[in-house]
């Protein structure tokens, strides 16, 4: 499986660089922004972490998603910007495996997004270790209280 | 990785990846842009599965192979059909549960997109090939014909000589895992061998001592050959000289050969013939 891996991440890191950068043109208005180094630095800490995660990914990629969700959150700003949506990638590869991939990439981010905005009060210790490792062991339980977003009993986490 | 890995040197690791990319956005429904190794591995095993079935450049060679093994499960449906009506398990519970309730199992959860390599049966009770060599539809397919052409067999012996056999065999036949067929039909050679055409199914302890003559000076491919040709003129003149049977039936004959050498030799020819 390592082959596919390196086919698909050479192909995908060539396109997605530029990618990022452009993205900075929704972002600006919440005052955060990528330079070319910094969308570099996502992409190889990508890699890393799907490797380590042992996935594989296609298409545009997670990040475009997390930066799209992620920029307008109150705890975000261009300081721990960069810092942010690194470890938010991280997070986010962690408990797609965790949650056996029983619910799909939105439904993920929406649930890191509410509770990294309320709950954790922009705590990323927070949301790794409390939030999501509770989501995910009702999800292994097979709770269904996450479907359609997070609308149902919040003490059902 | 699927075990025609091997053969398929003319598709390149870049000749599969879009087609385990296209498969991985349907296995998602498009709400996940990952997926992990261990479904990753699954879908590419998936492809080489039908690659193996089609003819062409990958992409081709591809969707024809996937055609080839939905039509394929339409065959076993149709093998399955044919048994079904007049199945026979002659007592035996796996034969009964693996017929009976394991096949139509696979019809109903056999995933020919995702994991067309998967047979998804474990095949409990045992045929004369064995199907855990094959992968996917191929097995079942393998196996209904084994079954369909043990029917065949067995439906032409009088049943209570055969239920009398097989608890001969075993007081606790029926549950057991064993093939019925072998039983049956190394009693009939027995038979055969000793020009015996009156209770074929029961060798008594005078047939033995004339089986064991029989065998003397015999080495294990003279008697396989012999066996072989046995079982031919059985085929031949009960069964219309059906070659698919005769070619089942004779996947018994090295087995049967070197067993009754050794019955012979150790004086056990009675563990063969109950």
């Amino acid at each position: 499986m390592d082959e596919l891996f390196v086919i698909l991440q050479q192909k995908k890191k060539e396109e997605s660089a530029l990618k990022l950068i452009n993205s900075n043109i929704d972002t600006k208005k919440f005052g955060v922004s990528l330079s070319k180094e910094d969308a570099l630095r996502l992409l190889e800490a990508s890699t890393a972490t799907l490797k380590e995660q042992q996935r594989i990914e296609f298409g545009e990629g997670i990040i475009y998603k997390l930066i799209f969700s992620f920029c307008d959150s109150p705890y975000i700003y261009q300081d721990n910007y960069v810092d942010t949506l690194e470890t938010l990638q991280s997070i986010f590869y962690l408990y797609k495996n965790e949650s056996l991939d029983e619910l799909s990439d939105d439904e993920l981010i929406e649930y890191m997004k509410n509770c990294f905005d309320h709950v954790c009060q922009g705590s990323l210790e927070y949301l790794e270790d409390t939030c999501l490792e509770a989501f995910a062991r009702s999800m292994r339980s097979k709770t269904k209280g996450f479907i359609g977003g997070q609308t149902g009993d919040e003490n059902d986490w | 990785m699927t075990k025609m890995t091997g053969e398929l040197t003319s598709y390149k690791m870049e000749d599969l990846v879009p087609l385990v990319l296209k498969l991985a956005e349907k296995y998602t429904s498009k709400e996940s842009l990952s997926i992990s190794y261990h479904t990753a591995e699954v879908l590419m095993e998936a492809v080489v599965y039908c690659i193996h079935h089609g003819q062409g450049n990958s992409h081709q060679a591809y969707e024809s192979g996937y055609k080839a093994v939905i039509d394929k499960v339409m065959e076993c449906k149709k093998i399955y059909e044919t048994i079904f009506d007049e199945f026979d398990s002659y007592e035996n519970k796996a034969y009964f549960d693996t017929v009976i309730h394991g096949i139509p199992g696979f019809f109903m959860k056999y995933d020919a997109k995702f994991q067309p390599q998967n047979a998804i049966l474990t095949f409990d009770y045992p045929t004369l090939i064995d199907p855990g060599k094959m992968e996917g539809v191929d097995a079942v397919y393998a196996y209904l014909e084994a079954v369909r052409l043990e029917q065949m067999f067995l439906g032409k012996i009088q049943r209570q000589l055969i239920i009398e056999l097989l608890y001969r065999y075993h007081p606790e036949y029926k549950n057991l895992f064993v093939n019925t067929v072998v039983i049956v039909l190394r009693t009939i050679l027995g038979s055969m061998m000793i020009g015996k055409k009156e209770t074929f199914l029961q060798i008594e302890t005078q047939d033995l001592e004339a089986i064991k003559k029989y065998l003397e000076n015999k080495d294990e491919k003279t008697l396989e050959s012999e066996i072989n040709g046995l079982i031919k003129i059985l085929v031949d003149h009960f069964y219309d000289g059906n070659r698919s049977l005769i070619q089942y039936l004779t996947l018994d004959s090295s087995d049967f050969s070197i067993c009754l050498l050794n019955g012979a030799k150790y004086n056990s020819l009675k563990s063969i013939f109950p």
